[in-house]
């Protein structure tokens, strides 16, 4: 607060005051006192006035400025009415305890958020898990048909575990800290991990796979990286062109890694490129194709945002997609 | 009687925050005698100043005989405290310039009650507690243990119907300890007073017919007495105590 700021609050008042002041002088004056004795009178009255004013100009300030460094101060601004200190004023305590009240209403409403969200978080884990039995059974069941049959049921079942992994996944991308644990891994061994998961479906749409130099070594959690991986892998055999190709290849970047995945599928229309991102977003290959969530390459956003790794799509319609993700690592001549 | 829904509590100075309760919710009946166990620093004093409305609670409510006291204002709360709480501390709290009779009779006389009904209402409660000899002496004139017993006879003697007890056998040896928790087992059971009690004491806690485990502010475990024998109770409580957090004495 300025003194400006100050003055104008206190016009009203002041004016009146100094109306007042001019009146009694005039009255003085005219009851026959004289000139010297009102001037007299005059100077240490506007002394003292002039003085208290700035000493209520200082605190004011003063209390203001140590409210608004605590609320600087504060991540979770919500929280403000807790770090109050003790009113100095019974106007302060007045206004205090209204900011209690509405800060109260605000952390209940949080924290009656965060723990429905938590509620069905658990849930969702709890669900997973238990679905995973009967699908793990109906493989079992599977083996002990005719091969067509085998084929296309066990295709079904991958499906379904894509669907429940990606449920998991995206329940706990809310608070992945959670479950985060960073090592040192080698990005060729993770690659051949995250084909392996994927067999099948890339058997299924006759891709090929060709990959470069990949022996780096990086810094990231395994089971975050194998899931983006996987769904890069999915995305690419979903949408598949003729002579289906996957090449990946790294390059270190400085002190990062660069995988860069790319494949000679249908690709993605310009205008549809900068959402692909986007929650839900399924777009006319999603439809076309089919099966589409939209929420595959949003978990991949969301959780390389996390890992800190650098994720970015480009593509060209009917030519293919290029996906390239960079990973924190070391240079190798550090070592 | 007394519910508490969802209440947390932070602790806030300039840069730095707490968070001494987080989503405590119980409830408690009509003449219940409950106690509260944990560590220290797992946040029970915090919840039985909370209730005791000697502090705010940061979200959530506590409804006591249905009015929400989380929301009532400072002036409201001094005169809820007054005719709806009584309090018995740790260190007594008995004020050493007035006789026993005047400090039992102290919510009373501040309700502007009058005279003759002040002192039969002291009369009835002390000869309930056992302490009718020695009204007319000065607190520190008596022992602990006597104290203590004046204390209770303050918290009960304008009717409260909720007792707030924070670690009332802490300043007493056992025989003392034992007659105390005696004698608000017999004020819960005759006057039908609810009774919350804070302490770190098992043997304290196995009076009690609920005992609520706290740590870290959550509420961690909850014990039924039942129709069972109090030595029984008592190792039930040791067993939650081992698992919480260790060794017992860990907890002194």
């Amino acid at each position: 607060m300025n003194f400006t700021e100050f003055i104008s609050d206190r016009t009203g008042r002041l004016m009146m005051d100094i109306v007042l002041t001019v009146a009694a002088a005039l009255f003085l004056r005219a009851a026959g006192t004289q000139a010297g004795v009102i001037i007299l009178l005059l100077i240490p009255l506007s002394i003292v006035f002039a003085l208290t004013q700035i000493y209520d100009f200082i605190r004011q300030r003063t209390r203001l400025g140590e409210l608004e460094s605590i609320m600087d101060g504060l991540d979770e601004k919500y929280l403000f009415a807790e770090c109050l200190p003790p009113p100095c004023t019974a106007y302060e305590r007045r206004i205090f305890y209204l900011l209690r009240r509405s800060c109260k209403s605000m952390t209940s409403a949080v924290s009656d958020a965060e723990a429905s969200r938590r509620e069905y978080r658990e849930y969702i884990e709890s669900w997973v898990h238990e679905i995973k039995a009967p699908i793990t059974a109906a493989r079992l069941i599977c083996r002990n048909t005719d091969p067509e049959t085998r084929r296309k049921l066990t295709g079904e079942l991958m499906q379904l575990e894509a669907h429940v992994e990606r449920v998991l996944y995206y329940a706990r991308a809310e608070n992945p800290e959670k479950d985060f644990l960073i090592q040192r891994i080698s990005l060729s061994e993770l690659i051949s991990q995250a084909i392996r998961n994927h067999k099948s479906l890339l058997i299924q749409n006759d891709m090929r796979i060709d990959t470069g130099s990949l022996d780096y070594t990086i810094y990231t959690d395994r089971k975050w990286s194998l899931f983006i991986l996987g769904q890069l892998l999915q995305n690419a055999a979903r949408y598949h062109g003729s002579t289906p190709l996957i090449t990946l290849s790294a390059k270190p970047l400085g002190n990062q890694v660069q995988l860069t995945v790319q494949d000679n599928g249908i690709g993605i229309p310009a205008h549809e490129l900068p959402r692909i991102f986007d929650r839900g977003f399924t777009g006319s290959n999603g439809r076309s194709r089919g099966g589409s969530t939209g929420m595959g390459l949003y978990l991949c956003r969301k959780l390389s945002g996390f890992l800190e790794l650098d994720l970015r799509i480009t593509s060209e319609e009917n030519l293919g997609t290029t996906v390239s993700l960079t990973f924190p690592a070391v240079k190798k001549c550090d070592l | 009687m007394l519910q508490i829904q969802n209440i947390e509590k932070y602790y806030g100075s300039k840069n730095n925050i707490t968070k001494a309760l987080d989503r405590v919710s119980f409830d408690a009946a009509d003449g219940e005698f409950i106690a509260i166990m944990g560590a220290s620093g797992s946040g029970k004093t915090t919840l039985l100043n909370c209730i005791s409305t000697i502090d705010t609670v940061s979200a959530g409510k506590i409804l006591l005989d249905g009015t929400d006291i989380s929301e009532l204002p400072e002036n409201k709360l001094a005169q809820f405290r007054r005719e709806r709480l009584g309090f018995v501390f740790q260190d007594f709290n008995l004020l050493d310039t007035l006789t026993i009779e005047e400090n039992i009779g102290l919510a009373l006389s501040l309700n502007h009650t009058d005279p003759p009904a002040v002192l039969k209402q002291v009369t009835n409660v002390a000869g309930m507690l056992g302490i009718t000899d020695i009204l007319g002496k000065f607190p520190y004139q008596v022992s602990g243990g006597q104290k203590q017993r004046a204390a209770c006879a303050r918290a009960i003697a304008a009717g409260q119907s909720l007792i707030l007890a924070d670690e009332p056998t802490g300043a007493l040896d056992s025989k003392a300890s034992k007659n105390l928790l005696e004698i608000m087992t017999k004020m819960n059971q005759e006057t039908a007073a609810t009774i919350l009690m804070v302490t770190h004491d098992a043997y304290s806690a196995s009076y009690a017919g609920r005992v609520l485990f706290l740590k870290d502010g959550r509420i961690f475990n909850e014990l039924l007495r039942g129709g069972r024998s109090r030595s029984v109770f008592y190792h039930e409580i040791l067993d939650v105590l081992a698992l919480l957090g260790g060794d017992i004495s860990d907890l002194i």
